[in-house]
């Protein structure tokens, strides 16, 4: 199967995807020395953004997380692409400066597509390969 | 329509002239297109936010040491924000938090960046001509820029504003657009506004009323300059908005928007959120202090000391300590047991003093009370140094 959406960072990545239905806040939500999610009322805590495509709907709180994602990727445990319904200017920012590829605007909700344990390739335009279901 | 570049924007977004250009423009870029701009327009100034080691930590520090190593530039004029801490007062350790805190300074020097220091680049730093486009960060600022000098600026995050200083450029979207500026609701003043704390607490109330959209005020306008500081500091620290408007009357609502109307008790709800005890501390200089606003209080501690275990620190920018010291000010108000510090915040700085914090700035109130355990008390300016201070 294979989605499209608006390339706000152009890059290629492979990986699992980790899908959550709720807006993240780098800031607070992720641990920024080992990418694991710390926020308790979060429906991925516990999870590690290591190598993960993520898949969120929103962003929110503080520009600060653009930093937090930039420590992610020097710390090798950033998500390898973010996929969103409609990315914002702080994990744009993050992704741009650190190099991670993030895609939003898809003709659906990416996470309303996408499930946890999905095996996902990101293009550089734009297109998103859903290669391998997660039978769960 | 897409965002359009130039040939030489899309030169740069390429990577012919260097890594750290190629990123600065890709943020510009991707920005530009969430936000949906179609071109890109240079800008005059850009003020930068995000200098205290407290708030960008580590990350910035090694992504703006990085730029340093690429031989990234600003292309116009430049100023940045306060610093934690006083990095020219003598007799501060010099530890980790300093060490840090200085090469994140020196870092935006090499940048090109003036060290202003100051949260009030529009008194003497950085003055835009009006009508301007600028990429401004501090939401402060922003809105002084935006609804008293005529100037159009978004409200950027550092990061952006960074991009934008190297680039001198910005994407033609929100503020910067004629249309994007017109009243959304009206704000009927009825309540009694006396003082600038007063318009502190109405631009905090406005703040959370409005939401996103943009208010025409009708019945009071802040006229002084620490009036209008107070007003613009207390819309940005609860709100999200990037300027107001201001009108005498309401006659002219032909657009039909909705009216709010804030009394005596909208303001004393905010008051209310406030201790009113003792205070032992007290913050003068969010925003920073003017000039004239120091020679005021120079007059008024001339005569005047700090009490035995109370506290007056006053905060103003870099430029304007220069010229007060020079005039013989700063040694006035240090003569009375008062500190004064240049260039740093008296938000975002490692608390180095306990007891009840007294401030006559509603922003300072609020990120003290959202980050530090103290009880804050808000009052006016010369009851907040009566009650530290007693006559020599």
């Amino acid at each position: 199967m294979i989605i499209r959406g608006r390339v706000i960072n152009a890059g290629k990545a492979e990986g699992v995807a980790l899908v959550s239905q709720k807006p993240i806040s780098f800031l607070g939500d992720v641990n920024k020395d080992n990418g694991i999610i710390i926020n308790q009322d979060s429906d991925i805590y516990g999870e590690s953004l290591k190598d993960k495509i993520l898949v969120v709907p929103l962003g929110r709180g503080s520009t600060v997380g653009a930093w937090i994602i930039y420590s992610l990727k020097k710390k090798n445990v950033a998500p390898a692409a973010i996929l969103m319904e409609k990315s914002d200017l702080i994990i744009a920012s993050g992704c741009i400066i650190s190099d991670i590829p993030l895609i939003d605007n898809f003709e659906a909700p990416p996470h309303k597509v996408i499930k946890t344990g999905d095996k996902v390739q990101v293009f550089n335009d734009g297109s998103v390969v859903i290669l391998d279901r997660n039978s769960t | 329509m897409l965002l359009q570049l130039t040939k030489d924007e899309e030169r740069i977004l390429d990577g012919e002239k260097g890594e750290g250009l190629r990123k600065m423009m890709k943020l510009i870029v991707g920005l530009a297109t969430i936000s949906g701009a179609e071109k890109l327009i240079e800008i005059e100034s850009a003020h930068i936010s995000g200098i205290s080691y407290q708030n960008i930590g580590d990350e910035g520090l090694s992504f703006l040491e990085w730029l340093v190593e690429e031989g990234v530039h600003v292309s116009v004029p430049t100023t940045i924000n306060p610093a934690a801490i006083d990095l020219y007062q003598q007799g501060y350790t010099h530890d980790e938090f300093y060490k840090k805190q200085e090469r994140i300074v020196n870092a935006y020097i090499k940048l090109g960046a003036k060290p202003t220091l100051s949260c009030t680049p529009y008194f003497l730093d950085n003055i835009p001509s009006p009508g301007s486009h600028l990429a401004w960060a501090e939401s402060s600022a922003v809105i002084y820029a935006n609804t008293f000098l005529n100037a159009y600026t978004n409200k950027e995050s550092g990061l952006s504003a960074l991009a934008a200083a190297v680039i001198g450029k910005t994407g033609y979207y929100g503020l910067h657009v004629d249309e994007n500026r017109k009243p959304q609701i009206a704000i009927k003043v009825v309540a009694d506004i006396s003082s600038s704390l007063d318009f502190g607490i109405l631009g905090y109330r406005i703040g959370e009323l409005v939401g996103d959209k943009i208010p025409v005020i009708v019945g009071k306008s802040p006229k002084t300059i620490p009036e209008r500081k107070q007003f613009v500091a207390g819309l940005s620290a609860s709100g999200t908005i990037g300027m107001v408007s201001f009108s005498n009357n309401l006659i002219s609502n032909e657009n039909r928007i909705d009216v709010i109307e804030i009394d005596n008790k909208e303001m004393l709800n905010v008051k209310s959120r406030f201790s009113s005890l003792d205070v032992d501390i007290v913050y003068l200089g969010c925003p920073h202090l003017s000039l004239s606003e120091i020679k005021e209080l120079a007059i008024l501690l001339q005569k005047r000391r700090v009490k035995n275990g109370k506290s007056l620190l006053l905060y103003t920018s870099i430029s304007a300590y220069k010229i007060a010291n020079e005039e013989g000010l700063v040694r006035i108000i240090e003569n009375s047991g008062a500190r004064i510090f240049a260039g740093a915040c008296p938000v975002f700085n490692p608390s180095m003093y306990k007891g009840v914090i007294g401030t006559d700035a509603i922003k300072t109130a609020h990120y003290l009370k959202a980050t530090k355990s103290s009880q804050i008390a808000i009052s006016n300016t010369i009851l907040l140094i009566e009650s530290v201070t007693e006559i020599r």
